[in-house]
């Protein structure tokens, strides 16, 4: 299962988390979602759209805003709990800085601007093609670890809806534990 | 207050780029260097800062040894010191550049009151070092600032989203990374670059260490341009002349 981090402002989805849903879904089938403060809740029918099959909604009275540091948390309290094979996001600024959160409390590496991804299998690395240089070089590297968070170039991957209409979406509200969150 | 800026020397590759024979690198036999152009913008803040503050401007960087080139540079605009983290040359992914980092800056006696970094390296792309070294380090972390003021304790920073400004304050001892735009880069004095060979640059070897993003190879981009499309010749091109000539609106 892959979990993607769909980002929005105040409920507004950033068309670029779609294109990462999308990509997702081209590794597998069992994709599922996270928005990070309680207005990510507004964008469940238009992700269901896209193929996520459970939307994580990570709440907390401080979530009021983008706060990465605090994406960071979430998406780590989340990926103890569900242990996806990878987490993705949309190569935005917003994308790549809350993976780097969350790489960082796991002490994970990172790939970041990600045009195509090969996971790993049987404990062998994921293979990534990323944009180096403002999109003028790619790098092919490999991932060492077991979970695999990389963000998804930005238009490297086109929207696709799933194909035959919405799927059930089932929703699962969490509340995030922020302890001296800095920022 | 104590600063420090954290630098990386980048070729200056311009539009067009060559890899070296196993296309494991950019091909710098005939480029020159420097670093990226946000990391100018966090010296230039520094200096300023430390002119109206007092205090002094520590520059650090991982690289080559001829990384002592760029630091000397920037000393030349008036950074107190620099410490380089001298490596083989061989890239370092960020995990590993990011603990050397904060080893170097847990070394350092002082406390850094603020740590700047640029926004973004030209060359790598990795967008994590500066977060990873906020996490080791404890300390808030502010990205991609456009617009900065210090008062007492406390850094309050402005970043552009969209047609939006977020504003943010950070206590200090803090972590920024800043974009151009901040500031205008001041270019060297001949006093500055006199001064600038005689500043000390600390330079300490480093183990190379194994890597968890492994880079395998690079290979260029397609190129975007189409490049020119030849028709045809004679009157067999006159049709698809005609064409074009439509599509482009000059002929009805």
């Amino acid at each position: 299962m892959i979990l993607v981090l769909v980002d929005h402002d105040r409920g507004a989805i950033d068309p670029l988390s779609l294109r990462a849903i999308t990509a997702a879904r081209k590794l597998t089938d069992q994709v599922e979602a996270i928005v990070v403060g309680k207005d990510g809740a507004q964008v469940a029918q238009e992700i269901a759209a896209y193929g996520a099959g459970r939307l994580h909604v990570a709440t907390n009275e401080a979530l009021t805003d983008y706060a990465p540091m605090a994406s960071g948390r979430a998406l780590q309290q989340i990926v103890q709990e569900i242990k996806p094979v990878a987490v993705l996001a949309a190569g935005s600024p917003r994308g790549n800085e809350q993976l780097a959160h969350l790489a960082a409390f796991l002490d994970l590496p990172m790939a970041a601007e990600c045009s195509a991804i090969t996971l790993g299998t049987n404990g062998s690395p994921h293979q990534v093609t990323r944009a180096r240089w403002a999109g003028n070089l790619f790098e092919d590297a490999l991932v060492h670890a077991d979970l695999l968070i990389a963000t998804v170039l930005a238009f490297s991957t086109e929207p696709e809806m799933v194909a035959g209409g919405t799927g059930a979406l089932e929703i699962n509200e969490f509340e995030v534990n922020l302890p001296s969150c800095n920022s | 207050m104590e600063i420090l800026v954290c630098l990386k020397r980048v070729p200056i590759a311009g539009g067009t780029f060559l890899l070296t024979p196993d296309n494991r690198n950019v091909e710098t036999k005939h480029l020159g260097f420097g670093v990226s152009p946000h990391e100018e913008n966090a010296v230039e803040a520094g200096v300023q800062l430390v002119e109206q503050m007092g205090g002094s401007l520590t520059l650090l960087t991982l690289g080559p040894t001829e990384s002592e080139e760029q630091l000397r540079a920037q000393l030349a605009i008036g950074a107190t010191r620099a410490i380089l983290l001298e490596t083989d040359g061989e890239d370092w992914d960020p995990q590993a550049t990011a603990a050397a980092l904060v080893d170097a800056i847990n070394a350092e006696e002082k406390q850094f009151d603020l740590i700047l970094f640029g926004a973004e390296s030209a060359d790598s792309a990795g967008y994590q070092i500066h977060i990873r070294v906020a996490h080791a380090l404890n300390r808030p972390i502010v990205t991609n600032v456009k617009a900065m003021t210090i008062t007492g304790n406390v850094a309050q920073c402005e970043r552009v989203v969209g047609s939006d400004r977020e504003i943010y304050e950070a206590p200090l001892p803090a972590i920024i990374t800043v974009r151009d735009g901040l500031n205008i880069p001041r270019y060297p004095s001949v006093p500055g670059r006199i001064q600038s060979r005689k500043k000390p640059v600390d330079i300490k070897k480093t183990e190379p260490s194994v890597p968890k993003l492994e880079k395998l190879q690079l290979t260029l981009a397609p190129s975007k341009s189409k490049g020119a499309e030849i028709l045809g010749e004679g009157e067999a091109a006159v049709p698809a002349l005609i064409d074009v000539l439509q599509k482009i609106g000059i002929l009805s």
